[in-house]
Order: structure tokens, then sequence, then C-alpha cells
């Protein structure tokens, strides 16, 4: 066995990820550092994932003053590495901006990177024949008592994992018409009639009747997550929240009250399809849909997702699934969340049909565009096998190699990665902003005084959402108004709680206040901004 | 108290004086208990303990501490005690092994995890695990079936597992209904500020009591009967009080009082079921697992998936409680698995007068992310909560009303307390108030045992979680048979018994086969295949490809047999029958052993 691995080290130089031409762990590692350095934010680091990599982040601000933020997290789950190198360009593009649009940027609002929250899947994966979701615990994926017994295996050994298929009698699959590379199941409603079993490449080793369902892979990041969370499922972990890396996001989220909005770079589609209102699951118990006001907000954020990305062709739907991350910033920790695949397989159409992309199957935009584009090692001709497990069939090696469904090679993104730019710079640019204008002293004699605070919301988007007023550790409008000694309250209090404050909206404060001297007025919230005004009665 | 302590002084000696030469008798094997005069013992309790304890009061982590210390020192052969990890202060979370460690791998034989005062204020459940493991300890000599039954099971008891509030409750001023919380802090209120706004003993003397100023507008007045006692009037009637809730000023001016006092999280809201965020179930964190005491906790039962059955102590009502908190993980519980706890529940009703077996979603409340659906959800473990004291308890009879409105507490209190329990009302000024009054319940009561029905209370809890892990499941090899084929071919075949209630896999874990099935094993043989036989008398059997020689049975029943048939190549005379179960503990028999 390991003769055979040296082997494939030696003659295979991991011939599918060279196509791919993503960097080694060490290098992406290293880019990270240096873009974290440029912005100075030294090699932080969130906290360690289960294998004990540092989580690094990015942060794109001007002073170490909290200012509401922009929080990008991409990484997740393993089988997505298209979304860490797009957040990594992120920081890179931002980073070449012109020094005033930067600066101008960055006034008012910070953007924090978490490009990698699961460096132990990409470092596994660059360098194994396959891509797996999960971080570096080691699981039994099949809950059958034994650890990674039945992994896929390169049985052709080209250095990665395809598919294989088996001919035989009852089979539920057929070739494409189109593409003779890839199968479909047989419909027989349209006289079709299988011929082939389906599997990932690989062997029983357990003969439970699967082909590589307990590999290595560990815990899917993106299945841990506490809203929805899927217990007894495949990658899913022991309990919600059971891993470091989901750990260390939600801490972060909590840590700093200052973030407000998150866009998730992965798995998970909610920008092309805004989230809706559903009154119903709005008013249950457990709250399953965003709040009215919250989904006006994602309205208005998917038009400028629209708006930025509509070059990029239709992408396919892609529902958030249970345990995901984006659900979870929501529903859980109160804040606007956002997902997007930033990529996604697609072929200009000249046929002027626009809806055409969005009706053509998933499965076939992914073969079309791997034609058009001529994309080595994305589908592979099928090669015979000697496979123990079916010893009187024939079995071959070949089609869809899995990751190329969702990653592209490297230089297809660089379209994506300016489209996604864009789009952030405009949602940076809507975020809330707070402004307090000077506030009104009326005497009413007897050294009594009335003072009033207007805080204006300038922003085009809510100092948080409506969810967030509901949780208990998000930080809330708040104002504080500090008195001298020989000073009194004859009306209002000092500490005063609101609920979120809407775009282009003002809220108004006042307090009768009996005695001379300077009063402190500090009102605000971390995710809309504060301030404290100094005014003398 | 001065008589108290003189008594205390003078018995001490005398007791350690009558014991050491009983204990230096006992050195020589510690599973002896100290010699006991029959007539002196009261059946059932050790007259001559090696551990002298009084278990008609509380304790605080130093005392537990060295009552772990002591029980380990005098019976090393049954006891030992670990931390399991630090609280969030830093304390060390102690839990106590109580086995037979002569008999078998400890850690292999069916567990039973017992806690206590997960929610500080409910300080008697670590009271109740303690006696258990002293009482274990204690009679382990004197009667048979304790002796049985550390050989057989092993009891993983945590007095407290939240450590930090409990002292907090103890030394420092609370009413009986705080520091229920943990120690860490969070901003309560969503103001950005942290633990802002405390109780206050505004009178310096302890307790964290109620306040009522006299108003024409209030609608309280004081029982004639009892004064302590506070009563609503009756519609149309003019009241006398109105109720400023418990002893405090408003420190940050927001005007509320006490409303953002150290963490008001709640520990049993923090764990790995069915969690929800705080407006859903309030006293949740960010996730489940967010406090350094769950975390040690879990992360036990992860390492000891021997553990089979489970308690874990709260105040307050007189219920041993099962699962599901919440009403859509009734799902979960399928009628083989109720029939487990029903079995265990109602005969724990009978032990333990004045409980009743009930249901938490059904007759209790909701909770999500509570800690025993974590238990009982996430690792298949068979678990009670027992929530101690009940007004039952005071004149042994049934009371009609809740803890608030009963009047039986101001009864008790003058006939058998004569007046201990209560604070009298007393005069302050109030900075935010005015003219207010001070007084009523003290912390201990209502809740909290009083001394002397404690002790009784913990003999008959403990017994109750005895018997629950006497019926864990406890596997027996019934018989085997070889026989043989003909040529060089022999059949063996064995059967395996669980002679308890409790399955070595609840139904629920079956299911979603959150523990890997039991192994039965032959050993020094050469298999040619295995099977497991379904029908003995038609010969029902289903073969087993994989490694044949290692039969996985997803689940012995409670009472109920397994059989399994090899047919081997050779005699298998040096063959040996090995049974494996997580929950089941691990036997090895050889063939030729009848």
């Amino acid at each position: 066995m390991k003769i055979r691995i040296f082997a494939i080290l030696v003659f295979f130089p991991f011939l599918g990820w060279s196509q791919l031409d993503y960097p080694t762990y060490p290098q992406l590692s290293s880019q990270i550092n240096s873009l974290a350095q440029q912005f100075g934010s030294g090699s932080a680091a969130i906290g360690k994932s289960y294998g004990g990599e540092n989580i690094p982040i990015i942060k794109i601000q001007q002073s170490q003053k909290p200012k509401p933020t922009l929080l990008i997290v991409a990484g997740i789950d393993g089988r997505h590495p298209a979304g860490i190198l797009s957040a990594v360009a992120l920081a890179k593009r931002i980073g070449d901006l012109p020094k005033d649009s930067l600066s101008r940027l960055l006034q008012d609002h910070a953007i924090w990177i978490v490009p990698m929250l699961n460096p132990d899947a990409y470092k596994r994966n660059i360098s194994s024949a396959v891509w797996l979701s999960g971080n570096g615990r080691a699981i039994d994926n099949d809950r059958d008592g034994r650890l990674n017994e039945d992994p896929s295996e390169d049985l052709n050994k080209d250095g990665l994992i395809s598919q294989m298929r088996v001919r035989s009698i009852g089979g539920k699959y057929v070739t494409h018409k189109e593409y003779a590379n890839y199968l479909i199941e047989a419909d027989p409603q349209k006289g079709e009639r299988g011929m082939y079993d389906l599997y990932v490449e690989g062997m029983d080793s357990d003969k439970d009747g699967l082909f590589g369902e307990d590999g290595e892979g560990g815990v899917n990041i993106n299945r841990n997550f506490t809203f929805n969370y899927p217990a007894f499922t495949p990658e899913s972990g022991d309990y919600a929240a059971s891993e470091p890396e989901t750990r260390a996001i939600v801490d972060l989220i909590f840590d700093n009250p200052q973030i407000a909005t998150v866009v998730h770079y992965g798995f998970g589609n909610n920008l092309h399809e805004p989230e809706k209102f559903e009154q119903g699951k709005a008013n249950d118990r457990i709250i399953g849909s965003w709040l009215e006001n919250d989904a006006a907000v994602s309205t208005y954020v998917s038009g400028l997702y629209s708006n930025n990305t509509a070059s990029l062709g239709a992408a396919p739907k892609e529902s958030i699934q249970a345990g995901h991350f984006s659900n979870a910033a929501y529903y859980h920790m109160g804040k606007y969340s956002f997902s997007t695949p930033v990529w996604w397989p697609s072929v200009a159409d000249s046929s002027g049909q626009s809806d055409k992309a969005r009706k053509t199957p998933a499965a076939d935009a992914f073969l079309q565009w791997a034609t058009v584009n001529n994309v080595s090692g994305a589908v592979l001709p099928w090669t015979k096998v000697n496979h123990p497990d079916f010893p009187n069939q024939e079995v071959e090696v070949g089609g869809v190699v899995d990751v190329f469904k969702n990653n592209p090679p490297l230089a297809f993104l660089t379209k994506n990665n300016e489209a996604h730019t864009a789009f952030i710079v405009a949602l940076l640019n809507s975020m809330p902003k707070l402004e307090f204008p000077e506030p009104v002293v009326t005497a009413l004699g007897d050294n009594i005084f009335r003072v009033d605070l207007r805080i204006v919301n300038t922003g085009l988007m809510p100092t948080y959402p409506e969810i967030a007023d509901k949780i208990k550790h998000v930080s809330k409008m708040k104002t504080v108004c500090e008195l001298q000694k020989n000073q009194k309250f004859l009306s209002g209090k000092r500490l005063q709680l609101s609920p979120t404050l809407h775009a282009g909206k003002v809220q108004h404060v006042s307090w009768l206040i009996q005695g001379k001297g300077t009063v402190e007025i500090t009102a605000g919230c971390p995710t809309g901004g504060e301030n404290t005004i100094k005014v003398t009665l | 108290m001065l008589i108290k302590m003189k008594l205390h002084r003078l018995i001490l000696p005398l007791f350690i004086g009558f014991t050491l030469p009983f204990m230096i008798f006992g050195q020589t094997d510690d599973r002896k208990g100290a010699v006991e005069i029959a007539g002196l013992r009261a059946i059932g309790s050790p007259s001559n303990p090696k551990v002298p304890m009084n278990w008609s009061r509380y304790h605080d982590n130093k005392q537990i501490e060295q009552f772990c210390k002591d029980l380990q020192n005098a019976y090393p052969n049954l006891v030992r005690y670990e931390s399991i990890g630090k609280s969030y202060e830093g304390r060390d979370m102690l839990v106590l092994t109580v086995s037979d460690f002569s008999k078998g791998k400890t850690d292999r034989k069916p567990g039973m995890w017992i806690d206590g005062n997960i929610h500080a204020n409910e300080l008697q459940g670590s009271e109740i695990a303690m006696y258990t493991a002293w009482y274990l300890a204690e009679n382990f000599s004197s009667v048979a079936f304790i002796q049985e039954l550390l050989q057989d099971k092993v009891f993983y008891i945590a007095p407290t597992i939240n450590p930090d509030s409990r002292d907090y409750f103890i030394h420092e001023p609370n009413t009986m209904h705080s520091s229920r919380t943990g120690r860490r802090p969070f901003d309560n209120d969503g103001d950005g500020a942290i633990a802002e706004d405390l109780y206050d003993d505004l009178d310096g003397d302890g307790h964290i009591v109620m306040m009522r100023r006299k108003s024409k507008t209030g609608r309280y007045k004081a029982d004639p009967e009892n004064p302590n006692r506070m009563l609503i009037v009756k519609p149309g009637e003019v009241g006398e009080y109105e109720m400023l809730g418990f002893e405090g000023i408003d420190n940050d001016g927001d005007g509320l009082v006490n409303e953002d006092i150290t963490g008001t999280y709640d520990p049993n809201r923090d764990w790995g079921w069915n969690w929800q965020p705080n407006y859903v179930q309030n006293g949740a964190l960010y996730y489940p697992g967010t406090l350094p005491e769950t975390k040690a906790v879990k992360q036990f039962f992860y390492s000891h998936k021997n553990i089979a059955g489970a308690q874990s102590y709260h105040n307050y009502g007189g219920m041993i409680l099962r699962g599901p908190g919440a009403a859509q993980d009734e799902k979960y519980y399928s009628r083989k698995d109720v029939q487990v706890y029903d079995a265990l529940g109602k005969t724990g009703e009978r032990m333990l007068p004045g409980y009743n077996y009930i249901v938490i979603h059904k007759d209790l409340y909701t909770v999500f992310g509570g800690e025993i659906d974590f238990i009982t959800l996430a690792r298949g473990v068979f678990t009670f909560s027992n929530e101690l004291m009940t007004t039952y308890k005071l004149f042994n009879e049934k009371a009609g009303q809740g803890l608030r409105q009963s009047d039986e507490y101001y009864e008790f209190d003058k006939l058998l307390l004569f007046g201990d329990a209560y604070v009298p009302w007393k005069e302050y000024d109030h900075p935010q108030f005015g003219k207010i009054e001070i007084g009523g319940a003290k912390k201990n009561y209502t809740r909290n045992h009083p001394g002397f029905l404690l002790l009784e209370d913990a003999h008959r809890n403990a017994a109750f979680t005895i018997y629950h892990a006497h019926h864990t499941p406890k596997l027996e090899v019934l018989d085997t048979e070889v026989k043989p084929l003909g040529g060089n071919l022999y059949e063996v075949n064995a059967t395996v018994w669980n002679g308890r209630i409790i399955p070595t896999h609840s139904d629920h874990d079956v299911k979603y086969k959150i523990e890997r099935p039991d192994h039965i094993r032959l050993e020094g043989a050469e298999v040619i295949t295995g099977l497991q036989v379904l029908d003995r008398d038609f010969n029902v059997t289903s073969e087993q490809k994989y490694k044949p020689h290692q039969i996985e049975i997803p689940n012995i029943e409670g009472m109920s047999e397994v059989r399994v048939r090899w047919i081997v190549k050779g005699k298998p005379d040096k063959a040996k029958l090995i049974v494996d179960s997580e929950k089941g503990g691990l036997l090895e028999k050889l063939l030729t052993e009848k």
C-alpha cells in the first residue's frame, strides 16, 4: 500500500490539481499572511483548527478603533477551495485600489476577511486525490464503529478520484446523449433502459454494499452550525458547534459587536434570489423565516448583487443547507447574512434568451462549460480496471471529477472576482452610518434645560437586522447621558435602549435636566457607529 | 451556635479515639469496612464509618474536595477522584469513580453517571451525589448486593458541575433563586456593559430578601397569622404594601433594579441537543458548550462510552423527570424505550414518596438544549433528572399549591424550625424607593432541604440511582456448544443474555447508530463463516460476510438473549468467546469453560 502511494507521488504529480493551478497550502498561507501584514493586522488568527492550524484573518481597516464592519468568510466546506482563492483575491483587489478611494471606503467602515475557516481541509485536499469537506478530525462517517475503513481509492492511478461505472443488467444509468463521458439516470418514460451502476471510484472495503463512504475527511464545518442542525447525518459532527472552527467564527462575531453584515463565499446562494418573508414561519417559536424588514433588506442587497454580477450569467439555484454558517449568522448571531458560491459554470448565451440558462439543468451547464472551454481533467474518458468486488463485470473509471463542478481552474475566477469585489464595495457603501447633529438645548428657566438629540441613519441599511433585537447578546441602539454631580433628570433616564434604526430614519431622544454644567451624551451602536457629544447647559 | 461548636469540638476527638483501632485494623484490605457492632448499626447505615460525615448540612467546594480525598484515602480500592476540567473561574470539576477496582477493567463496566448542582442555588444535588459515593463505599463490606454491584458496575459521581457559582451562592448575598447561573459575566440587557447592576445587600446582613413599601395603592398585606408572609389582597379590599422585588438598587440608572446580575444565563440550556438561542430558550448563550463546565462534562461522556445510565439532580418539586424537553423530540422516544423508562420511573415513585415520575415538556415546561436531552438523545443513555425537595416532605402529605403560594412553609418554619427560616421585616432608607422594609425567606429555605430532611431524601434518591445502575445491562454467556459437522469442520454456538431491564442500545441509539454494535467474537479458531441465529428452532440465520469471526449485534435488549453461530475449521479447543459491548461491558470465556 505504501509503495503504491509512493508510486503515485512520483509518477503522477497531481495531474488534476495542477490543472486547477491552485496554490499549495504553504503558498496559500503565505499569501494570506502577507496580505494580513500589508493591512497591518499582522499574522492574526481567530483560533486553531482541529488539526492545529491557524485560522487566519485579514483586517482591512484604518485604525484599531471599531467601526461598523463587513465580514467575509470563506473556506468552510473543504470542497469549495475557489471561495478561499476568491476571498484572497478580494483582499488583493481592495489593497490595489487607489489610495484615496481606499481611504474613502474605510472612513466609516472596515472589512474583515476570514479566507480559510477550515485550513485542515485545504491542507489535506491539495495534496491528495480528492477534495473532501471536513476538518482534521477522524470520524466514523457511516456510524458503524470503524474509522475511515472504506475510503475512496484511486484505482486507475491517475492521481484523482473520479467516478466508477459497472456495466450491469438492471443498472440505473445510461450515457448522456450529448456528453458521452457523462452518465445520467435512465428514464423509462423516454424509452431508456439502464445499463450501468455508478459509484465513486473505490472499493467496498467493509463489504456493506457502499463504496468509499467512510474515508478521511472529518466534520464538515458547514453542517456543524446551530441553526437547523442536522444531527446524526454524515459529516455533521457529534453535536452542533462541536468543532473548534465553528466556535472560533461564532466567538469572533459575538466578541466583535461592530460586525454588522456577513458574506459567505461558498456553497449556498441567497443573493441571486433574496430571502423571503414567510409570516407563518416568522411567527413560530423557532423562527424559520427572515423577518419582514430584514427580508426587504435582502431584496435590496440582492439588487446590488445582480447589478454587479450580471455579466457572470445566471447561477444555478442553490439553497442554504441545514447546519450552514449563513443561517446561523442571521438567526442566531443577528447579522445580515449572505452567501454566494462566487463562481458557477456558465457559458455566454448568444441567443439573447436570458431565461435559457436558468432552465438548463445544472449538470448540463457544467458539461457545456467544460466542453466549450476545453477544461482538461474535469470530465474524463472511461478506462477499464479490474475490480475484485465485481469479478465478472466490466468496470471502468472516468466521468466527472467532482471538484470541477464548483471550482474552475484559477484563471476562470478572474472575471468573477472582479464582479464580486465591485459588489462588496457597493455593499460596504450601503452599510449603516449614524450621524449625530448638534443636540438642541432649550433653557426653560430656573436652571431647567431640555436637551433634544437626533440620531440619523444616513446609510442604506438599518443599523442591524430586526432579529438582533431579539438576541440578548447583540449590542443594541443605546444612549447614555452622564450628568455632573449638581445635575439631575426631571425626565428621561441615564441609559436608554431602543430598537434598530432603519435606513434614512431619525431617532429622537430628549431629557429634562435641572442644573448647569456640561453633560456628556454617548449614542449609537457598534454596527452603526457611536459618538460622544458634550453639551453645555 | 456556640453550644453547637463546643459539642462539635468534643465529639470529634471522642470519635477519632473510638474509630482509631478499627481504622488500623482495617488497613490490610481497604475494601473491608471498619468493624461494626450489630446492635449499634441502624439497618442500612454504617454505625462506624471510616469517613464520618454530617449529612444534615451543605458543603462548599473546599469541603467537597476534602470529602473526595478522605473517601479515596479510606477506600483506595473502591474510590478515586479526579478533575475532569476547570470551571470558568478555574476551579476543578471533580468526579468520583466508585467501583471494585480489583474486579475487571473499571472503564469497561456499565457506568452510571450522577451529577448535581448544575443550577448552583440547587445545593442538595451535591450532598445527595456525595452521599451515594459514601454509602456505596461504607456499606461495601456489609451488604452483599453492593459488593456485587461494584463488581459489575462503575459509578461516576460529580457532586457539582457548577463549582464557581456554588461557592458564590454559599458565601455571597443571594436569593433562593439567584446564582442558578455560572460566573461568566455577560451583557444581559444588551447595553454593552457587563454585570453592571447586581443585587445589593442593603442592610449588610448576608441575606438578599424582599423589599416592601407601605403604600395606599399597594395590593399586598401582611398575613395576620404570620407576619413573615405577604398576602395578595382580595378584589375590592384595600392593601397596605407594594412589593418592590429583591433587595437592590438601580446601579446603572436605566430605571431597572438588579436587571444585570452576573450571568443570568442557564448552564442547563448550553447542551448539544436541539439547542436554541435565547429568544427561543431563555438562558442560552452563543452555542451549545459555550461554557467550560459543559465542555468538560461532554468530553467525559465521549471518553466514557460505557456510561449506560445517568441522573442529574435539580430542585424543586419532587419529580422524577425524563425527556424529552421539547415536544418536537417526542418522535425520538419509541414505545420500547418508554417502557424501560416506565419500569424504572414507576419503581422510583415507590422509593421516593411525594415524587412523581413525569415527562419534562408535557408536565413541567419546554426546555431546549438541556443536559438530560443531550445525554439521552445525543449519547443514547437512559437518563433521569430528579427535582429534589417537595412540600410533601413538610407534613408528609400532598399540598395543593406551589412554592410561592403555599402557607405550609410558614407553618413548618413555626412548628419545626422555630423561626430560623425567615428574616423579619425591618425598616431601611432606600436611595431610590425612600422608606422601605426588608425581610423574607432566607436563601436556603424552600428550595433546599432543611437539615433533618436532607439525610432521608439523600438515601432515597441514592437508592433510586443504585436501582437504576443495577438495571444497566448485565451480559452473561448462557451456554456454548461445539458440534462436529464432519471432516475437519465444527459448528460453534453461543447464547448471550442480558439479565437486566436496560438494553445495550436504546431503540433511538439503534435507529441513529449512536454507539457501535455489540461484538461477539470468537478468537483462537479459524472461522469459515459467522451467523446470527434469529430463530434456533427453525434455523433462521443471517450471515455476516465482513469479518465473520466478530458478529456484530445491533442491540441486546433487556431480559433477552441473542444467539450466534460460527463454522470453524479444526476443533476449537483453545478458542475464546469474547462479548464486547460499549454499554454492556466486556466478557471473556473459554469455549471449554462450563
